[in-house]
């Protein structure tokens, strides 16, 4: 985290365009209401897996979809209602999902643009742990870990150093009955054509969550079932996009994430990562 | 140029030998209260030349047709413009045809689309 210590630095010695004067100050921070905003990025990326043998996910196509209304919007898969649009501050209820299943499904909507990453191609044999006291992690095929959708608030606040944003979610069909919350700080710069962001995360996941998808089940492996005791924990991430204008409707687009897991998480035995990093390089295109 | 055109006194020769020629619109912008409703105005072309000349002035409205001068010494008209859309006019050599400069009236409404700010990064579904 050294070198998100230093990037941080870095990204506050250079001018800002992150404040807010009004609702929407930039063109980059803005949309345009009740017109569909569509976009897709092409190029190639990975998306690391940390799941045990699971494959790593190429990426090729990052689509953009964003629909704002008065109070209502769609923005990238979640659904949101705005109670209130301040000066220095934004009050919605927000729907969204969780990442994590994403690790383990192809077809979840994380996935949906990515190549195929799924159980049926995982070995799910690993021989890395020959020196260890504790029976190999190996497992039977894994049980479902399904979707849900998340429900909660989310609350931005704006100032010159940037945008913080709080949310608290909670599984909304039982499926693991767990919450999520997030912290989430956001810095922006706009140099002639290459517009910049950066953002520090924090992602706060239950027990329900950790267990459900990080759990190990007795028909996957008895032994780990009982020994891994899943516990709410946090994942800390740093995420940057640059975008450099060549026209009204392309852009270059580079992104990275990097993800670290938290100890509660990177402790499953199904995971021989404690993090996750996504880059992509590509063309995009906004209609 | 136009039904409207009405054509102003000869000014002092505004030429620069080293100078570029410049074709000024005042006003630049026409606001109208909606998008739907043309914008009625009267506008005024100043143009400065590099040599003293004869210009035409072209736009990409074919309500104001080609429109030349027909004396050096004139380097103003004035018009009155109806439109629901942007107007681009072209300062271009009567003698050569060459392009010298241009100017643009931009419409725009009061009732232009609204926004407000975004909450996800364009880029966050991956």
């Amino acid at each position: 985290m050294y070198r998100t210590l230093f990037i941080l630095l870095a990204a506050l010695s250079l001018p800002s365009i992150g404040m807010a004067k009004e609702p929407c100050v930039t063109k980059d921070e803005c949309i345009e209401m009740r017109n569909w905003d569509l976009g897709v990025a092409i190029g190639w990326g990975q998306k690391t897996n940390p799941l045990r043998d699971f494959d790593d996910i190429p990426v090729f196509f990052i689509p953009t979809v964003a629909y704002y209304g008065e109070h209502w919007f769609f923005d990238n898969g979640n659904l949101g209602y705005s109670l209130t649009e301040q000066k220095y501050f934004s009050l919605n209820l927000v729907t969204s999902y969780s990442l994590d299943r994403a690790y383990f499904y192809r077809w979840d909507p994380s996935n949906i643009f990515l190549k195929r990453s799924s159980q049926e191609e995982a070995r799910l044999l690993s021989a890395n742990t020959a020196l260890s006291s504790e029976p190999d992690p190996v497992f039977n095929s894994l049980e479902s870990r399904n979707f849900t959708m998340l429900g909660g608030v989310e609350a931005f606040i704006y100032s010159p150093l940037g945008v913080v944003r709080l949310a608290y979610t909670h599984d909304m069909f039982n499926v693991h009955q767990g919450s999520e919350a997030q912290i989430k700080w956001t810095y922006g710069w706009h140099l002639t054509r290459w517009v910049m962001d950066m953002s520090l995360v924090f992602d706060w996941k239950s027990t329900n969550v950790v267990g459900y998808y990080y759990g190990v089940r007795p028909s996957e492996n008895d032994y780990w079932s009982k020994h891994y005791h899943a516990d709410a924990g946090w994942n800390k991430g740093i995420e940057m996009t640059a975008r450099y204008i060549l026209t009204d409707n392309w852009d270059l687009l580079f992104a990275f994430r990097y993800t670290q897991l938290a100890d509660e998480i990177a402790a499953s035995p199904l995971l021989d990562q404690d993090y996750s990093s996504t880059y992509f390089i590509g063309a995009a295109y906004r209609f | 140029m136009g039904l409207s055109v009405s054509l102003m006194g000869p000014r002092n020769a505004l030429a620069a030998s080293n100078e570029e020629s410049t074709l000024k619109l005042t006003p630049e912008i026409c606001i109208t209260g909606d998008e739907n409703q043309a914008c009625e105005i009267r506008i005024e072309l100043q143009w400065r030349l590099a040599k003293n000349e004869l210009v035409c002035i072209l736009s990409d409205n074919n309500a104001y047709p080609k429109w030349c001068s027909e004396s050096p010494e004139q380097h103003e008209i004035t018009m009155n413009v109806s439109t629901l859309s942007d107007i681009h006019f072209v300062l271009v050599s009567k003698e050569t045809n060459q392009t010298l400069a241009g100017a643009k009236l931009k419409i725009t409404s009061t009732s232009q689309p609204q926004v407000r700010r975004r909450y996800r990064n364009p880029w966050s579904l991956f």
